[in-house]
């Protein structure tokens, strides 16, 4: 029992052995898949609508509505796979010349202000979307409530603190083991 | 917990408080800490000092800045660029714009700016214009015996036109956060475009030319470029349904580029050039991947637009400008702040941040609302080539390998030729014809 959890726990907390495993491609591409067939998905609602009000004359009501409920659920699981990637836009003239630890001093800087930013949108977000729920309003066209669309927000944040907790214990476990973790472009640490 | 805290800090002198909420935000900014963060975080800490604005308003922020139609054009136009740079396409558009320009001196530095350019019509963007002439030029122009110093600064300067020449995604951020027709703001980049794409060539003949750099196996022939728009011809009919269905009213933004996606899959797929679906995976995980990054950094330069706006800094900056009194200083002066802020900061911030503190002063000097977008914009691409912060410099470094201070410094020849330009419609804005309709 203890080994198996040791076991799990290795595997945690090392990218290279998780993406061996069953959950490995999902969990490295979670966002993406939901988040690129949400694209596909409106682009094509889009299409059928332009080329219905082409043919018709007529177009579907739910069309629009639909589209940007689904963009804004496409950006904000955009973020979170950004995180995994460890791609989000930054200035790298000082931090590509960081030691290991500074490097690992600056990853900290940035998960406090990750925790920060997302901790705020995600906890104020849960009211907000009671209050989305409550008001009982739907997705013109359609039976879909529209706190669906408004989820997109604190999923998305919430996904962004997993991600965060996740690179938290990887680099951590990186770093304490002596890899290195120094900036480069290309790569996501431990992988 | 938040309230303990707005309350620990409720006797800090608001004065104080800014000075260094906005000094700590540069320290991140400088250290490395990804840009949305260092926004973010100034946001909080303006909320905790001036309570004006809750917490809570990042969450309504979060959702409604993106609850708007024309923003569900911006993962539609990537993901157009994405799929041509994996199809076939992009090697037709090659083909083309060595028929057009490759008979001029400097034969491949001349092809890949037309490239950037029909590139820019396709993708809306600055850095996937120049990361894909960077990558399709790079080795070829060094085989051909340009510097490699030159044709990194050649391509970065390419890579501009990207937010200038119609569809740009910049174009669509900007409609929408300061409420102005994106179709407008479209059929006003299409004058200032083409003349910097002009420029870009001039000033790259005329340093190949001294050089003698290129070759000259190419020759004009009208027939060749026929043929080559022959071959190139779902590209370019693609370019038609994305800007002809906008400009004739008949589609929205999002809905050309739905419907340009629609035709370059069946079109490629009619061609025969399409044998699995793996182009469209990596299309798609490519328009992802650069939708997570513009999107947060959209949100939060809004949450620091909001507060810039409660502190009324718009009128501070342009009263302190507008003190200047005789309008060719006051012209000179915006002329530098737009370039200095554009080398400095990331496009979608300086354009969120710097252009309505500016925006007063441009309308004093008589610059309509359209046409400052226009303007602002030009000045946001030369951004793309200076440093500290100049995007395309870091692309083309990382794809040759080339220090990306010396490719400013190859670029500086494009730089005064935009910067020209610049200067060209901020003094004459009533050039461009197609803004003022």
């Amino acid at each position: 029992m203890a080994s198996t959890l040791r076991r799990y726990v290795r595997t945690a907390l090392d990218p290279e052995r998780l993406r061996e495993t069953r959950i490995g491609r999902f969990e490295r591409n979670a966002e993406l898949y939901l988040g690129g067939t949400l694209l596909v998905v409106y682009g094509l609602v889009i299409g059928f609508s332009v080329i219905q009000r082409t043919l018709t004359g007529e177009q579907a009501l739910w069309a629009q509505e639909s589209a940007i409920g689904m963009f804004v659920w496409v950006a904000w699981l955009s973020v979170a796979y950004v995180i995994r990637n460890e791609d989000h836009l930054r200035f790298t003239m000082v931090l590509s010349g960081l030691s290991n630890t500074g490097r690992y001093l600056v990853y900290w800087i940035e998960w406090l202000c990750w925790i920060v930013f997302a901790g705020v949108v995600f906890v104020y977000s849960l009211p907000v979307f009671g209050t989305f729920l409550s008001r009982g309003a739907t997705i013109t066209g359609t039976g879909i409530p529209d706190a669906v669309t408004y989820l997109a927000v604190t999923v998305g944040v919430g996904l962004v603190l997993f991600r965060v907790v996740e690179q938290m214990l990887w680099v951590t476990h990186a770093f304490r083991r002596g890899v290195d973790i120094t900036y480069d472009a290309d790569e996501v640490v431990g992988e | 917990m938040i309230s303990a805290l707005q309350t620990s800090v409720a006797g800090v002198d608001p004065g104080v408080a800014l000075v260094g909420l906005t000094a700590f935000a540069v320290v991140l900014f400088v250290i490395g800490v990804p840009i949305l963060l260092v926004f973010s975080t100034w946001a909080i800490g303006f909320s905790l000092f001036f309570p004006v604005f809750s917490l809570r308003n990042m969450a309504l922020v979060s959702y409604y800045q993106l609850w708007t139609f024309p923003l569900t054009a911006v993962p539609l136009f990537i993901l157009v660029g994405a799929l041509v740079n994996q199809l076939r396409i992009a090697r037709d558009i090659v083909e083309m714009s060595r028929a057009v320009a490759g008979w001029l001196p400097g034969s491949s530095a001349n092809t890949a700016l037309v490239t950037a350019g029909v590139f820019s019509a396709i993708t809306g963007s600055n850095a996937a214009t120049t990361a894909s002439v960077g990558e399709a030029f790079t080795d070829e122009l060094n085989e051909e015996g340009y510097d490699p110093v030159f044709s990194a600064a050649t391509i970065a300067a390419g890579g501009t036109l990207g937010i200038i020449i119609p569809p740009s995604v910049l174009f669509i951020l900007y409609g929408v956060t300061f409420n102005l027709s994106v179709t407008d703001l479209f059929v006003a980049g299409i004058l200032p475009g083409i003349l910097m794409l002009g420029g870009l060539i001039a000033t790259a003949t005329v340093i190949s030319y001294r050089q003698d750099y290129g070759t000259t196996e190419y020759s004009f022939s009208f027939s060749a470029i026929f043929r080559s728009m022959f071959r190139a011809r779902n590209s370019l009919l693609a370019i038609v349904l994305l800007l002809g269905g906008i400009f004739t009213g008949l589609f929205t933004p999002s809905e050309s580029a739905s419907i340009a996606i629609l035709f370059v899959v069946t079109a490629e797929f009619l061609s025969g050039h399409i044998d699995d679906l793996d182009f469209v995976t990596e299309a798609v995980q490519l328009t992802v991947y650069l939708v997570g990054i513009i999107i947060p950094v959209l949100i939060t330069s809004i949450m620091i637009q909001q507060g810039l706006s409660f502190l009324s800094l718009q009128d501070a900056v342009s009263n302190a400008i507008l003190t200047l009194d005789a309008p060719i200083l006051v012209g000179a002066a915006l002329l530098v702040v737009m370039l200095l802020s554009g080398s400095i900061l990331a496009s979608i911030p300086n354009m969120i941040l710097t252009a309505p503190l500016l925006a007063p002063v441009a309308f004093a000097l008589g610059i309509s609302p359209l046409m400052w977008g226009v303007i602002f914009m030009i000045s946001d691409a030369i951004g793309f080539i200076t440093p500290p912060y100049g995007l395309n410099l870091y692309i083309m470094s990382s794809i040759t390998d080339i220090d990306y201070i010396r490719i400013a410094r190859a670029a500086l020849p494009y730089f005064f030729v935009l910067t020209s330009i610049l200067v060209l419609f901020f003094a004459f804005p009533e050039l461009n014809v197609l803004a003022a309709g």
